[in-house]
Order: structure tokens, then sequence, then C-alpha cells
């Protein structure tokens, strides 16, 4: 994911002109949901999913575009630089924005958590039996979640956790 | 993307295999004290695989839409199915996704391409200039949100769908001031299946005008009366009130007690249905997808079901609960079309839809000048409602004393209180197709994880007998 992210980054900075700022923002995650009613599994899936958000600011005006990735970095580039051309025939319709925060370099970071987690195929038997004798009602979420943001003066944070929630109601005395 | 084609092209052994693709782009646009505060647009593009196997439905959701992304969603959506099996809620058969073809369209004048982003931002000054009545207006806002959604989904049994939808929910604000007293006047934040039409200059400026004027009407206006009293709801309030009284504590998978742990619970039970005297003889609520330019107007529901007509509520008796063909099967219950999804990385679960209260037989007019002493409200600004959506507290941004039959002075502050039924049992009156409104909401919330979705809400003005209204404290 991050390669991916700088790849993309790296790709549309270039193709940026004189005066003007963008940032990038990268979200994505790889998550299991299982939802629980009664103690029994009422819903089961998965979710890949992850987007990048451009914020371009010129002549002191900005706008911003967000759209799905589609996992195929030459597409989603060439996406990126069909938003970016929208971008700059949308901005310069807008009216000036005399509270624009404009993008600093304040330096960079990397920060990645590894976690252990129940692999997917596993979860429903290690969580279920568990629950038995109980009227159990939530939601267990497990997975990796990846968080990025550049901007065109070379500031880069990155962020990716592997984590995990067991939510829930219970009722001892219901059933 | 051909879905059918790419069903056709992913082997999966399954009882059977569901693809649902959404595209749905949103653009919004904000203007808050003469300056932009937002111009934006996003764009979520991606492919549900949904497999049934020894009885339980697996989800896979995918931004990646190859042939190959899609055969992995499909084998490991199978896989999540046969591995939780063994502990279902319910074992389901093909039966809960029924075959599906069809098509929907929203109906609009102006597409999307029809106003530019200028012009928007314009029309949106605009208005934000005329809410500034006077310099009592301390913070003005104006914004609007354009939301393209197509929807395809095909089956294995034979479904093939095609819903394209465009909704349009703007809002203009004032907040007036004077001293430590602030008020604060909006359009009703409501939202509809429409084109760009909205964004029509002059209606706007008419309409922030008299939304200013309301804000420093309000400023100087005497306390909502407090006591019990009758009690006279416009549409924009009655919205509220229909979705939180009538349209959560009547879906099927909340009284089952699904969503329990987080949107709540309901005092309804399933055997209510079919005995319960609801509300009042006046009271008739239908489930209508099929109001134009009402929010969540469709013809499929994400299960496949036809999205019809039905009363919920006839004559004040409870005669159907809303909830989608899965929690039909498993309640053996009469419901309705509305398994939703707020997208297509979410597996859908009972959503409202469009809840309407119809129209009865009592003109505005009629309805005041049999009232003695009351309040007349209008456009919701708070609310409270326990987890059972049984006992509630409901206030509203503008109010009017009614006093011998007539409308006689502003109130500020109006709010109510009650308990489900027997606020609806006290419906006294209920407007005729003259009081009539149109309502919805981008905002409802529910489900884990967290599924934003669509609802719309269309009500005449109605009256309530012997209510408990207070004012600000």
């Amino acid at each position: 994911m991050e390669n991916k992210f700088n790849i993309i980054s790296d790709k549309v900075f270039a193709l940026l002109n004189k005066g003007e700022y963008l940032t990038l923002s990268f979200s994505s995650e790889n998550t299991q949901f299982i939802r629980f009613s009664q103690s029994k599994i009422r819903q089961t899936g998965l979710v890949d999913d992850a987007s990048l958000e451009l914020e371009l600011i010129y002549d002191n005006r900005t706008c911003g575009e967000a759209f799905t990735l589609s996992g195929d970095t030459d597409a989603d580039i060439l996406t990126a630089q069909g938003i970016l051309d929208i971008l700059r025939s949308e901005v310069v319709q807008l009216p000036e924005d005399p509270y624009i925060v404009f993008p600093e370099n304040n330096g960079s970071s990397r920060d990645i958590h590894t976690g252990n987690l129940l692999l997917v195929e596993d979860a429903a038997e290690a969580l279920t039996p568990a629950m038995q004798g109980v009227d159990l009602a939530g939601i267990f979420a497990s997975g990796k979640i990846y968080r990025g943001n550049a901007n065109s003066l070379g500031q880069k944070h990155w962020f990716s956790t592997e984590t995990f929630s067991l939510d829930y109601s219970l009722l001892n005395n219901y059933i | 993307m051909d879905l059918k084609k790419l069903l056709s092209q992913i082997n999966i052994d399954a009882d059977w295999i569901g693809l649902r693709e959404v595209r749905e782009k949103t653009t919004y646009r904000v203007i808050r004290d003469g300056n932009p505060q937002a111009n934006g647009a996003g764009t979520s593009n991606g492919i549900m695989v949904e497999v049934l196997a020894n009885g339980q439905f697996g989800y896979y959701a995918t931004n990646d839409m190859s042939i190959l992304g899609v055969q992995n969603a499909g084998a490991k959506a199978k896989a999540q199915a046969i591995q939780a099996s063994e502990y279902s809620l319910y074992s389901f058969s093909e039966a809960a996704r029924p075959k599906a073809t069809g098509n929907y369209e929203s109906s609009f004048s102006k597409g999307v391409g029809s106003v530019s982003a200028g012009e928007i931002n314009e029309i949106l000054l605009a208005g934000c200039d005329a809410l500034k009545v006077s310099d009592q207006i301390v913070s003005a806002s104006a914004y609007g949100l354009i939301t393209e959604t197509e929807f395809n989904f095909v089956s294995t049994n034979g479904s093939d769908v095609n819903q394209k939808f465009l909704m349009v929910t703007s809002d203009f604000s004032a907040t007036a001031q004077d001293g430590n007293i602030f008020q604060r006047r909006t359009g009703g934040r409501s939202g509809h299946q429409i084109g760009l039409e909205v964004f029509d200059k002059s209606n706007i400026i008419q309409l922030c005008t008299g939304i200013g004027q309301q804000a420093v009407e309000l400023l100087s206006a005497e306390e909502c009366p407090t006591g019990t009293m009758n009690m006279v709801l416009a549409p924009d309030q009655m919205m509220l009130q229909i979705h939180e009284s009538i349209g959560h504590p009547l879906e099927i998978d909340r009284i089952l007690g699904d969503e329990r742990n987080y949107a709540g619970w309901s005092f309804i039970r399933l055997e209510d249905f079919g005995t319960l005297q609801y509300g009042s003889k006046l009271m008739n609520v239908t489930f209508d997808p099929t109001v134009e330019h009402e929010l969540a107007s469709y013809a499929f529901d994400d299960g496949g079901l036809e999205a019809q007509r039905q009363y919920i509520i006839k004559d004040g008796l409870l005669v159907r609960g809303l909830g989608g063909k899965e929690s039909q099967i498993r309640s053996n219950t009469p419901g309705v079309a509305n398994f939703r999804a707020s997208s297509w990385n979410r597996a859908p679960i009972d959503r409202m839809a469009n809840l309407n209260l119809e129209a009865g037989d009592s003109s505005f007019d009629d309805i005041i000048s049999n009232i003695e002493y009351g309040v007349y409200m209008e456009t919701n600004r708070s609310w409270s409602i326990d987890d059972y959506r049984n006992k509630f507290q409901f206030g509203s941004e503008y109010g009017q004393l009614i006093e011998n039959g007539k409308l006689t002075k502003t109130v500020k502050n109006p709010n109510y209180r009650g308990v489900t039924t027997p606020f609806w049992n006290n419906l006294k009156k209920v407007g005729d197709a003259s009081t009539f409104g149109v309502h919805g909401t981008p905002n409802c919330g529910k489900g884990e994880p967290n599924q934003v979705i669509r609802v719309g809400h269309a009500s005449p003005v109605c009256q309530f007998e012997n209510i408990e209204v207070f004012g600000g404290v």
C-alpha cells in the first residue's frame, strides 16, 4: 500500500504547474466483520477498500476530489491525472478563500503498528463457542487500516495498523 | 461495467451468488458568511460479492473489479459463509434473494452538467447575502449536496437490475444574536430526488430572506408556554416525528434484537403486528417507494425485492413491519422491500426508506380555527428518544401561539415530549393534500459498521391533543 501511495504521489506531484499546491490523502482498509445476534452469526464478510483524495490550491482558491483506487496502479495514476485536470478547470471558477491554509513541509513520519490478529478463517470458530449460554449482540471487526498524507512541498506521513475490536451488548438472563 | 458478463466469468461453486456494483459521486459546495468553506467531490465505486453456502450468506466487498479480483472475493465470501454456517442465526435458501429484473431512474429537469461549479457558488453566495437581513444575523451559511448514484445487481438466479439516482440536498441557515440570546433558523436540511433546478437564484433569495427574517423575529419572541395543550406540527417537524417514533421501532431487525448493541432495540414485539392500535383512527402510514422526487424512492431493494407501496399502519392499527426478505423469513411477519446497504462496501440491513403519513381531509384553516389554545411548530431543531424508540423529547426551531382559533404571535424554543403510542393515539386532525410536504434526509445512521443512508418522509400538517409542551430553560 505504501509503495503504491508513493508511486502515485510522485507521478501526480510531477504534473503540477507553477502556483499550484496539491495535498494527497490516502485511506485504505482490509477488514473482516462478523455481526452477532443471539450469540449466533447474523452476517459475516470482508471489505477491501482504498481511496485517494486530491486537494488543489491555486490563486487563493481551493477544491478537492476523492476516488476509489482500483488496485491497478497505472489505471489509478490516469484517474488521478484526470481529476487533477478537473480540479484545475474548477478552481478558477470559485471565489477566493480568505482563510485558505497553504501546505507546509514540517517534516515527515512513518508509523507502522503490527498486531496479532485472528486469521479470517479462524474467527468464527474462535469467538462463537465462548458466547453460548448468554444473549450477545454485537460486532467483531479485525484487520488492517492505512492512512497516508503527502503534499507538493515534500511533506509525507504514513500510518498503518493491524487491530481488532469485539463490541457487544450481553444479556445473561434473557435466554 | 457488464456485471452479467463478469458473473459468467467467475467460477465459484455455491448455492447462490450475487454481484452488486455501486458507483456514487457526491459533490458538496458550502458557503459560510460570504466565503467558500468547501468545494469538493468524492466518487466511491466497487462491488459487493454475496455468496450463499450452507444456508449462510458470506460477503466480500472489493474495489478490485477485475475478473481475478471478483473471483478472489467470491471464493473468500464462500469460505466465510461456510466457516460461519456452523453458528448461523438462521439457515437461508435462495428464496431470500428473489429474482429481480428492471430499471429505475430519478425524475429531474436539469442534469449535473447544467450548472457549473462557479454558478452554484454564486447562487449560494447570493443566498448567504439574503440571509443577512440585519446586523443581528451573526452567521449565515448555505450548502448544496449533489449525489449521483448508479446501482447494478445481477445474480445466479437471473436478477438483472439497473437503478440511477440523482439527489440534491440543500440548506440555508441564519443565526441571530441579541446579547446572550441566540436563535437559529434553517430551511429544514431536506433532500429530494431532483436535478439542479433546485439552484434557482430568485427562489433561493426569497427563501433565504424569509429564513433570516424569522431568525431575527425569534430574538424578541416570548418563550413557548409550558403545559398540556394542543399542538400542531408542520411537515418538516413531522419528518422527525415519523422517523424516530414510527420508522425505527418498526424495523424488524431492531425488533429481533439484531441492532441492540448500537442503534437500539424496539418497544414493539412481533405479536403486536395485526393487533396493536398504534395511533388514532386517522393515522395511515405507508412505505411508499413510488413518490416522485421523494429521497428514498426506488424500484428494488438491495436483496432484489420489488419495492411496492404498502400500508404499515392502517386506521391506526399496526399491520406490517419494516423488514426485508431476510427479516420477513426469520420473523414470519409481513414486511417491505427495505433491505438496503449504504454503498457497495456494506451488507444490507432493514432501513425505513420512504415512510409517509397519508393526507387526511382537514385544511390548515380547519385545524387552526378549531383550537382554543395551543402551539404550532415548524422545523426540527433537536431530538432525544430512548433506544426502544418509546419515550421522546423533541424541539423545533419556530413556533406560533394559537389562541381562539388564530395564530397570534411567534414563540421561541418550542419543545414537546411524549410516549410513542399514547402520542399517536392523540392524533386529532390530519391535514389535507394542500398541507402535504415531502422531505428527506441523507443522514440516517444505523448498523455495525455504521451505515449512513437516505430516507424520505412525507406528511401533512397534523394536530395532536393533550401534549406536554414546554419552552426553553
